[in-house]
């Protein structure tokens, strides 16, 4: 990671002019730095304010950093710049999705998904979608998981459900991020540290053994939980899940990794 | 007459079940101000939760979940919630140290209002 933006900040000093500004604030992005990043794809908005890229990297920051009107804005500006900007239309979906618009949300990443027949991930996230359009409206969708009886609350699956190993290794399980892209293993190694982060300051104020740790973080709520043969289960769920409703998943994710155990000895 | 910051802390403190809440810098670990029980050590709990909440805030981000606004642990003996004060990485954060049986909605509502409040007067 640093070598690319060491690479894309050269190229960029050497043209300041050129377009390079937009992997390299995607890569600052990707590289946990929001504010450099911003930085840089404002100012190469200013050269370049009709590039719609550059305004889909721009809301992304803005996205990450849970700004969601001003990710709105970018992603709007980017679709009319370019009509039917795949990018733009996944984010604008993945932003409709977080403030409960499903139908708006199925139909920005159905258009994405005609425009960009072959991206397996936005074809997954417009399953799940419709998965969770058919629990909510109590039908009998083949796709549905768990179609919820009329009259009854509506009930939200997780986005996705990983079992970790003690090395950070994926047992099983699938998470993937707003764009579609399967993050299952970096998502395991990078929130799996974490435990052991926790266990130590458990330890030192005398706390005892962890049950739980959850992060509400600006695109899904996370959450983890201690599972035999000192693996982790991991469950993330739309940001804004009910904090009742996600604690249950992870119950039911902890069941189901004993399950796993049981069934692999 | 209340100083700002025990204002800011005083609701959380007064919560059925909470030992300890602490309105700290996150990048250097050390308290800016807390309200705690004789038992609790304000500067080791800042200090590691401090720790533990970039921790998990930098995993969060690198998992590209993006920025985390509250991290709660549960344990056998207590419960541990930070929440950030202020949408800027490095910010204030506010951590509570609470009975593993006190009531994690009440926790999570009157932390948030803390946080807010934090940024606020910050």
């Amino acid at each position: 990671m640093s070598d690319e933006i060491g690479r894309l900040s050269d190229l960029l000093a050497g043209d300041p002019a050129s377009l390079a500004f937009i992997p390299l604030a995607d890569a600052l992005r990707r590289g946990s730095q929001p504010d450099v990043a911003l930085r840089v794809v404002l100012r190469g908005l200013e050269r370049h304010a009709y590039n719609a890229d550059a305004h889909d990297v721009a809301a992304r920051i803005y996205a990450d950093i849970g700004d969601r009107e001003r990710a709105k804005d970018e992603w709007e500006m980017a679709l009319k710049i370019t009509t039917g900007h795949v990018g733009a239309l996944r984010g604008l979906g993945f932003l409709a999705f977080q403030r409960g618009d499903l139908s708006t949300a199925e139909r920005h990443l159905r258009d994405a998904a005609e425009r960009a027949p072959h991206d397996a991930g936005i074809r997954t996230a417009l399953d799940r979608l419709r998965a969770t359009r058919a629990v909510e409206n109590g039908s009998n969708g083949a796709s549905a998981p768990a179609a919820a009886p009329r009259g009854t609350y509506a009930v939200a699956e997780p986005l996705g459900e990983l079992l970790i190993d003690a090395n950070g290794l994926v047992l099983a399980g699938e998470l993937r991020d707003h764009t579609g892209t399967d993050v299952s293993a970096s998502v395991g190694a990078e929130l799996t540290g974490v435990r052991a982060e926790a266990e130590q300051a458990l330890a030192r104020l005398g706390l005892g053994e962890w049950r739980a740790l959850s992060i509400d973080a600006a695109s899904a709520a996370v959450g983890l939980a201690p599972a035999p043969n000192g693996a982790v289960t991991l469950v993330a769920a739309a940001p804004g899940t009910a904090p009742g409703l996600f604690r249950r998943h992870l119950q039911r994710a902890r069941q189901r990794a004993v399950s796993f155990f049981e069934a692999t000895v | 007459m209340i100083a700002p910051l025990d204002a800011v802390l005083d609701p959380v403190a007064r919560t059925r079940g909470v030992r300890a809440v602490v309105l700290a810098a996150e990048d250097d670990g050390v308290p800016v101000h807390a309200i705690t029980q004789t038992d609790v050590d304000a500067e080791t709990l800042t200090a590691l939760g401090c720790r533990l909440y970039r921790s998990a805030r930098l995993a969060s981000e690198r998992a590209g979940f993006g920025a985390s606004s509250i991290m709660h642990v549960e344990a056998e003996g207590g419960q541990i919630v930070v929440a950030r004060a202020g949408n800027r990485a490095g910010a204030l954060v506010v951590i509570v140290l609470a009975d593993s049986d006190a009531n994690t909605g009440a926790l999570r509502l009157v932390l948030s209002r803390a946080a807010t409040a934090a940024a606020e007067a910050a």
